[in-house]
Protein backbone atom coordinates (compact mmCIF):
# COMPACT_ATOMS: atom_id res chain seq x y z
CA UNK A 1 0.00 0.00 0.00
CA UNK A 2 1.42 2.94 -1.09
CA UNK A 3 1.23 5.61 1.46
CA UNK A 4 0.85 9.57 1.30
CA UNK A 5 1.38 11.76 4.49
CA UNK A 6 -0.77 14.07 4.81
CA UNK A 7 1.22 16.51 7.30
CA UNK A 8 -1.50 18.41 8.75
CA UNK A 9 -5.30 18.86 8.14
CA UNK A 10 -7.34 21.51 7.27
CA UNK A 11 -8.60 24.42 4.86
CA UNK A 12 -6.94 27.84 6.70
CA UNK A 13 -3.51 29.57 5.67
CA UNK A 14 -1.91 28.18 8.81
CA UNK A 15 -3.07 24.80 8.33
CA UNK A 16 -1.85 25.22 5.10
CA UNK A 17 1.65 26.99 5.65
CA UNK A 18 2.01 23.99 8.49
CA UNK A 19 2.02 21.43 5.48
CA UNK A 20 4.26 23.34 3.21
CA UNK A 21 6.92 23.56 5.86
CA UNK A 22 6.64 19.90 6.99
CA UNK A 23 6.58 18.86 3.60
CA UNK A 24 10.40 17.89 3.23
CA UNK A 25 9.48 17.99 -0.44
CA UNK A 26 8.66 21.39 -0.52
CA UNK A 27 11.87 23.58 -0.76
CA UNK A 28 11.94 26.75 1.93
CA UNK A 29 11.68 29.90 0.09
CA UNK A 30 14.64 32.25 0.24
CA UNK A 31 13.88 35.25 1.26
CA UNK A 32 17.70 36.98 2.68
CA UNK A 33 21.19 35.76 2.67
CA UNK A 34 23.52 36.13 4.96
CA UNK A 35 27.37 34.82 4.75
CA UNK A 36 28.55 31.92 6.12
CA UNK A 37 31.25 33.82 8.27
CA UNK A 38 28.26 35.92 9.74
CA UNK A 39 26.27 32.61 10.71
CA UNK A 40 29.07 31.71 12.36
CA UNK A 41 29.63 35.11 14.29
CA UNK A 42 26.33 35.26 15.62
CA UNK A 43 26.01 31.67 16.52
CA UNK A 44 29.57 32.30 18.51
CA UNK A 45 30.43 28.87 19.06
CA UNK A 46 33.76 29.01 16.96
CA UNK A 47 35.62 32.03 15.27
CA UNK A 48 35.71 32.79 11.75
CA UNK A 49 38.07 30.47 9.75
CA UNK A 50 38.97 28.28 13.04
CA UNK A 51 38.81 24.80 12.61
CA UNK A 52 36.06 22.56 14.05
CA UNK A 53 37.20 20.87 17.30
CA UNK A 54 36.20 17.30 17.36
CA UNK A 55 35.54 14.66 19.93
CA UNK A 56 36.33 11.66 18.86
CA UNK A 57 38.73 11.38 15.14
CA UNK A 58 36.76 11.05 11.75
CA UNK A 59 34.76 7.72 11.42
CA UNK A 60 36.72 6.42 8.18
CA UNK A 61 40.02 6.03 10.76
CA UNK A 62 38.22 4.76 13.67
CA UNK A 63 37.63 1.34 12.30
CA UNK A 64 33.61 1.12 12.84
CA UNK A 65 32.65 -2.54 13.55
CA UNK A 66 30.63 -4.77 11.15
CA UNK A 67 26.97 -3.20 11.43
CA UNK A 68 23.95 -3.50 9.23
CA UNK A 69 22.67 -0.66 10.43
CA UNK A 70 25.92 1.94 10.17
CA UNK A 71 25.65 0.46 6.99
CA UNK A 72 22.37 1.47 5.95
CA UNK A 73 22.46 5.12 7.70
CA UNK A 74 24.97 7.46 5.77
CA UNK A 75 26.55 9.48 8.47
CA UNK A 76 25.95 13.23 8.49
CA UNK A 77 29.07 15.28 7.59
CA UNK A 78 29.61 16.52 11.20
CA UNK A 79 29.33 12.89 12.49
CA UNK A 80 32.00 11.74 9.50
CA UNK A 81 34.60 14.26 10.93
CA UNK A 82 33.60 13.30 14.80
CA UNK A 83 32.28 17.50 15.63
CA UNK A 84 31.45 18.65 18.59
CA UNK A 85 27.80 18.72 19.76
CA UNK A 86 26.47 22.04 19.46
CA UNK A 87 22.97 24.02 19.66
CA UNK A 88 21.29 26.94 17.86
CA UNK A 89 18.10 28.11 19.79
CA UNK A 90 15.11 30.29 18.26
CA UNK A 91 12.53 32.21 20.44
CA UNK A 92 9.18 32.90 17.91
CA UNK A 93 6.54 35.33 18.80
CA UNK A 94 3.18 34.93 19.51
CA UNK A 95 2.29 37.70 17.55
CA UNK A 96 2.15 36.51 14.41
CA UNK A 97 5.72 34.94 13.80
CA UNK A 98 5.89 32.80 10.51
CA UNK A 99 6.37 29.58 12.85
CA UNK A 100 6.21 28.20 16.18
CA UNK A 101 8.45 26.27 18.52
CA UNK A 102 5.86 23.51 18.30
CA UNK A 103 6.04 23.38 14.29
CA UNK A 104 9.66 23.51 14.16
CA UNK A 105 9.72 20.13 16.19
CA UNK A 106 7.69 18.65 13.40
CA UNK A 107 9.52 20.62 10.75
CA UNK A 108 12.75 19.50 11.45
CA UNK A 109 12.27 15.97 12.11
CA UNK A 110 10.67 15.59 8.56
CA UNK A 111 13.58 17.71 7.13
CA UNK A 112 17.33 17.28 8.91
CA UNK A 113 19.12 14.49 9.96
CA UNK A 114 21.20 13.66 13.28
CA UNK A 115 19.72 16.47 15.42
CA UNK A 116 17.76 16.82 18.60
CA UNK A 117 15.17 19.13 18.94
CA UNK A 118 13.93 20.42 22.08
CA UNK A 119 11.12 22.52 22.06
CA UNK A 120 9.22 24.58 24.92
CA UNK A 121 6.63 27.33 25.03
CA UNK A 122 8.11 30.07 23.52
CA UNK A 123 11.46 28.67 22.40
CA UNK A 124 12.80 25.48 20.31
CA UNK A 125 16.48 24.43 20.29
CA UNK A 126 17.95 22.31 18.25
CA UNK A 127 21.10 20.29 18.57
CA UNK A 128 23.23 18.72 16.27
CA UNK A 129 27.45 18.23 15.69
CA UNK A 130 28.69 21.54 14.85
CA UNK A 131 28.98 22.00 11.01
CA UNK A 132 25.29 20.46 10.64
CA UNK A 133 23.94 22.85 13.32
CA UNK A 134 25.74 25.88 10.99
CA UNK A 135 24.03 24.43 7.92
CA UNK A 136 20.33 23.65 10.00
CA UNK A 137 20.86 27.53 10.91
CA UNK A 138 22.01 29.05 7.66
CA UNK A 139 18.98 27.28 5.59
CA UNK A 140 16.35 28.65 8.70
CA UNK A 141 17.71 32.06 9.01
CA UNK A 142 18.01 32.65 5.29
CA UNK A 143 14.67 31.16 4.49
CA UNK A 144 10.62 32.18 4.83
CA UNK A 145 10.14 30.93 8.64
CA UNK A 146 12.13 33.69 9.75
CA UNK A 147 11.39 37.21 9.87
CA UNK A 148 13.72 39.32 11.36
CA UNK A 149 11.17 41.26 14.19
CA UNK A 150 9.50 38.28 15.40
CA UNK A 151 12.10 35.22 15.06
CA UNK A 152 15.00 35.60 17.80
CA UNK A 153 18.25 33.87 17.48
CA UNK A 154 18.69 33.60 21.46
CA UNK A 155 21.31 31.18 22.98
CA UNK A 156 20.38 32.54 26.48
CA UNK A 157 17.87 35.16 28.63
CA UNK A 158 14.94 33.98 26.23
CA UNK A 159 12.29 35.50 27.94
CA UNK A 160 10.18 37.93 25.29
CA UNK A 161 7.90 35.90 23.40
CA UNK A 162 4.85 36.66 24.86
CA UNK A 163 5.55 40.46 25.69
CA UNK A 164 3.78 43.28 23.57
CA UNK A 165 6.19 44.19 20.81
CA UNK A 166 7.98 47.59 21.03
CA UNK A 167 7.23 50.90 18.75
CA UNK A 168 9.23 49.48 16.22
CA UNK A 169 7.06 46.18 16.11
CA UNK A 170 10.44 44.63 16.85
CA UNK A 171 9.82 41.50 19.52
CA UNK A 172 11.44 42.37 23.24
CA UNK A 173 14.85 41.05 24.11
CA UNK A 174 15.98 41.80 27.46
CA UNK A 175 19.90 41.64 26.12
CA UNK A 176 19.33 43.81 23.25
CA UNK A 177 21.24 41.40 21.14
CA UNK A 178 19.70 43.25 17.58
CA UNK A 179 18.68 46.69 17.20
CA UNK A 180 16.16 48.35 14.50
CA UNK A 181 18.22 50.39 12.25
CA UNK A 182 15.85 53.55 11.75
CA UNK A 183 17.53 55.20 8.84
CA UNK A 184 18.10 51.77 6.76
CA UNK A 185 14.55 49.70 8.42
CA UNK A 186 16.81 46.76 8.81
CA UNK A 187 17.22 44.83 11.74
CA UNK A 188 21.40 44.36 12.73
CA UNK A 189 22.08 41.74 15.20
CA UNK A 190 25.13 43.80 17.54
CA UNK A 191 25.94 40.18 19.96
CA UNK A 192 25.55 36.82 19.03
CA UNK A 193 23.57 34.62 20.16
CA UNK A 194 24.54 34.35 23.95
CA UNK A 195 25.22 38.01 24.59
CA UNK A 196 28.76 38.47 23.51
CA UNK A 197 29.52 41.78 21.02
CA UNK A 198 30.49 40.93 18.05
CA UNK A 199 32.91 43.18 15.56
CA UNK A 200 30.63 44.26 12.81
CA UNK A 201 26.68 44.19 12.83
CA UNK A 202 25.12 41.82 10.92
CA UNK A 203 21.69 42.77 8.93
CA UNK A 204 19.16 39.54 8.86
CA UNK A 205 16.87 42.21 6.28
CA UNK A 206 13.84 44.08 6.78
CA UNK A 207 10.75 42.44 9.23
CA UNK A 208 7.76 41.81 7.02
CA UNK A 209 4.48 44.18 7.03
CA UNK A 210 1.85 42.92 9.65
CA UNK A 211 -0.81 41.94 6.73
CA UNK A 212 2.15 39.63 4.92
CA UNK A 213 3.24 38.03 8.36
CA UNK A 214 -0.91 37.04 9.01
CA UNK A 215 -0.77 35.12 5.32
CA UNK A 216 2.62 33.66 6.35
CA UNK A 217 1.98 32.43 9.80
CA UNK A 218 1.59 28.86 11.37
CA UNK A 219 -0.10 30.46 14.67
CA UNK A 220 -4.06 30.05 15.25
CA UNK A 221 -5.11 33.41 17.22
CA UNK A 222 -8.26 34.74 18.13
CA UNK A 223 -7.44 38.18 16.28
CA UNK A 224 -6.72 36.22 13.09
CA UNK A 225 -7.67 32.89 11.90
CA UNK A 226 -8.84 31.10 14.67
CA UNK A 227 -8.85 27.22 15.02
CA UNK A 228 -12.72 27.12 15.11
CA UNK A 229 -12.72 28.77 11.49
CA UNK A 230 -10.94 25.52 10.62
CA UNK A 231 -13.55 22.31 11.19
CA UNK A 232 -11.21 20.05 10.80
CA UNK A 233 -8.63 21.50 12.63
CA UNK A 234 -10.70 21.61 15.57
CA UNK A 235 -11.87 17.88 15.06
CA UNK A 236 -8.29 16.65 14.70
CA UNK A 237 -7.14 18.44 18.13
CA UNK A 238 -10.74 17.00 19.74
CA UNK A 239 -9.83 13.57 18.84
CA UNK A 240 -5.98 13.84 20.51
CA UNK A 241 -7.66 15.04 23.40
CA UNK A 242 -10.07 12.44 23.65
CA UNK A 243 -7.52 9.99 22.81
CA UNK A 244 -5.05 10.93 25.34
CA UNK A 245 -7.45 11.65 28.26
CA UNK A 246 -9.80 8.31 28.01
CA UNK A 247 -7.46 5.91 25.74
CA UNK A 248 -5.62 4.70 29.28
CA UNK A 249 -8.36 5.45 31.62
CA UNK A 250 -11.70 3.52 29.79
CA UNK A 251 -10.23 2.43 26.43
CA UNK A 252 -13.38 0.43 25.64
CA UNK A 253 -15.43 3.61 25.82
CA UNK A 254 -16.79 4.87 22.37
CA UNK A 255 -15.24 8.58 21.45
CA UNK A 256 -17.88 11.49 21.89
CA UNK A 257 -17.28 14.66 20.42
CA UNK B 1 -5.30 59.32 55.77
CA UNK B 2 -6.51 60.50 51.64
CA UNK B 3 -5.82 57.80 49.43
CA UNK B 4 -5.55 59.23 45.94
CA UNK B 5 -6.87 57.70 43.54
CA UNK B 6 -4.70 56.42 40.19
CA UNK B 7 -5.05 56.41 36.29
CA UNK B 8 -2.85 53.50 34.86
CA UNK B 9 -2.41 53.89 31.10
CA UNK B 10 -1.76 50.38 29.32
CA UNK B 11 0.36 50.66 25.93
CA UNK B 12 -0.63 48.36 22.89
CA UNK B 13 3.23 48.62 22.54
CA UNK B 14 5.77 48.58 24.85
CA UNK B 15 7.65 51.83 24.96
CA UNK B 16 10.89 53.28 25.22
CA UNK B 17 12.37 54.99 28.03
CA UNK B 18 12.87 58.02 26.27
CA UNK B 19 9.09 58.19 25.37
CA UNK B 20 8.01 57.59 28.42
CA UNK B 21 9.82 60.31 29.94
CA UNK B 22 8.29 62.76 27.52
CA UNK B 23 4.51 61.44 28.62
CA UNK B 24 6.17 61.59 32.52
CA UNK B 25 7.43 65.42 31.78
CA UNK B 26 4.02 66.57 30.40
CA UNK B 27 1.95 65.17 32.47
CA UNK B 28 4.44 66.14 35.87
CA UNK B 29 3.22 70.16 34.44
CA UNK B 30 -0.43 69.37 36.06
CA UNK B 31 -1.24 70.76 39.23
CA UNK B 32 -3.61 67.76 40.03
CA UNK B 33 -0.71 65.63 39.77
CA UNK B 34 0.93 64.50 42.78
CA UNK B 35 2.92 61.00 41.09
CA UNK B 36 3.95 59.51 37.73
CA UNK B 37 5.33 55.87 38.36
CA UNK B 38 6.84 53.45 35.57
CA UNK B 39 7.08 50.26 35.56
CA UNK B 40 8.39 47.79 32.56
CA UNK B 41 10.62 44.68 31.89
CA UNK B 42 14.34 45.82 32.59
CA UNK B 43 17.27 45.30 29.85
CA UNK B 44 20.31 43.79 30.52
CA UNK B 45 23.02 46.70 29.70
CA UNK B 46 26.13 47.21 31.36
CA UNK B 47 26.79 50.85 30.64
CA UNK B 48 23.78 52.35 32.20
CA UNK B 49 19.75 51.34 33.39
CA UNK B 50 17.78 50.76 30.89
CA UNK B 51 14.45 49.16 30.92
CA UNK B 52 10.99 49.72 28.65
CA UNK B 53 8.02 50.23 30.17
CA UNK B 54 4.69 48.75 29.68
CA UNK B 55 2.54 50.34 32.92
CA UNK B 56 2.40 54.10 33.66
CA UNK B 57 0.70 54.84 36.90
CA UNK B 58 -0.52 58.68 37.49
CA UNK B 59 -1.30 59.39 40.88
CA UNK B 60 -4.27 62.79 40.28
CA UNK B 61 -5.94 64.58 43.34
CA UNK B 62 -9.42 63.60 42.41
CA UNK B 63 -10.52 61.52 39.96
CA UNK B 64 -13.20 63.57 37.24
CA UNK B 65 -14.26 63.67 33.73
CA UNK B 66 -11.52 67.01 33.09
CA UNK B 67 -8.83 65.27 34.21
CA UNK B 68 -9.30 62.30 32.29
CA UNK B 69 -9.61 64.37 29.17
CA UNK B 70 -6.00 65.65 29.84
CA UNK B 71 -4.36 62.73 30.23
CA UNK B 72 -6.39 61.08 26.94
CA UNK B 73 -4.57 63.77 24.82
CA UNK B 74 -1.28 63.66 26.03
CA UNK B 75 -1.74 59.86 25.59
CA UNK B 76 -2.96 59.81 21.74
CA UNK B 77 -0.05 62.12 21.10
CA UNK B 78 2.63 59.89 22.12
CA UNK B 79 0.81 56.48 21.46
CA UNK B 80 -0.71 56.48 18.01
CA UNK B 81 -1.07 52.78 18.37
CA UNK B 82 -3.17 52.81 21.34
CA UNK B 83 -3.87 52.35 24.86
CA UNK B 84 -6.29 51.06 27.65
CA UNK B 85 -6.67 53.11 30.77
CA UNK B 86 -8.14 52.03 34.19
CA UNK B 87 -8.85 53.81 36.90
CA UNK B 88 -7.97 52.08 40.57
CA UNK B 89 -5.16 51.87 43.10
CA UNK B 90 -2.03 49.88 41.60
CA UNK B 91 1.03 51.18 43.86
CA UNK B 92 1.82 51.02 46.97
CA UNK B 93 0.58 53.92 49.47
CA UNK B 94 1.56 52.74 52.73
CA UNK B 95 3.70 50.57 54.62
CA UNK B 96 2.92 46.84 54.48
CA UNK B 97 3.23 44.04 57.54
CA UNK B 98 6.92 43.15 55.47
CA UNK B 99 7.66 46.77 55.40
CA UNK B 100 7.39 46.93 59.09
CA UNK B 101 9.36 44.05 59.88
CA UNK B 102 12.19 45.43 57.31
CA UNK B 103 12.21 48.43 59.47
CA UNK B 104 11.27 50.50 55.95
CA UNK B 105 9.88 53.92 56.47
Amino acid sequence: MTYKAQFFPGKSDPSKNRRKYMDPSYKLQKIRSVSDEDIVRVLGHREPGEDYKSVHPPLEEMGEPECPIRELVEPTPGAKAGDRIRYVQFTDSVYFAPISPYQRSWMYSYRYRGMDSGTLSGRHVVEARERDVEAIAKEIIESETFDAARTGIRGRTVHGHALRLDENGIMFDAMQRYVFNKSTGEVQYVKNMVGEPIPAPISVGKPLPEDELKKRTTIFRADGVTIRDDAEVLQMVQNVHWERSFGGFEPYREAKF
Amino acid sequence: MKIRPEIQIFPFKLISKETADRITDELTRFDFVTNVSVHGPPINSKENENYMVGWIWIEVEDNNEDIQKIIKDVCDEYLPFGYNIEIGRFTKYKKGVSDYIKGLN
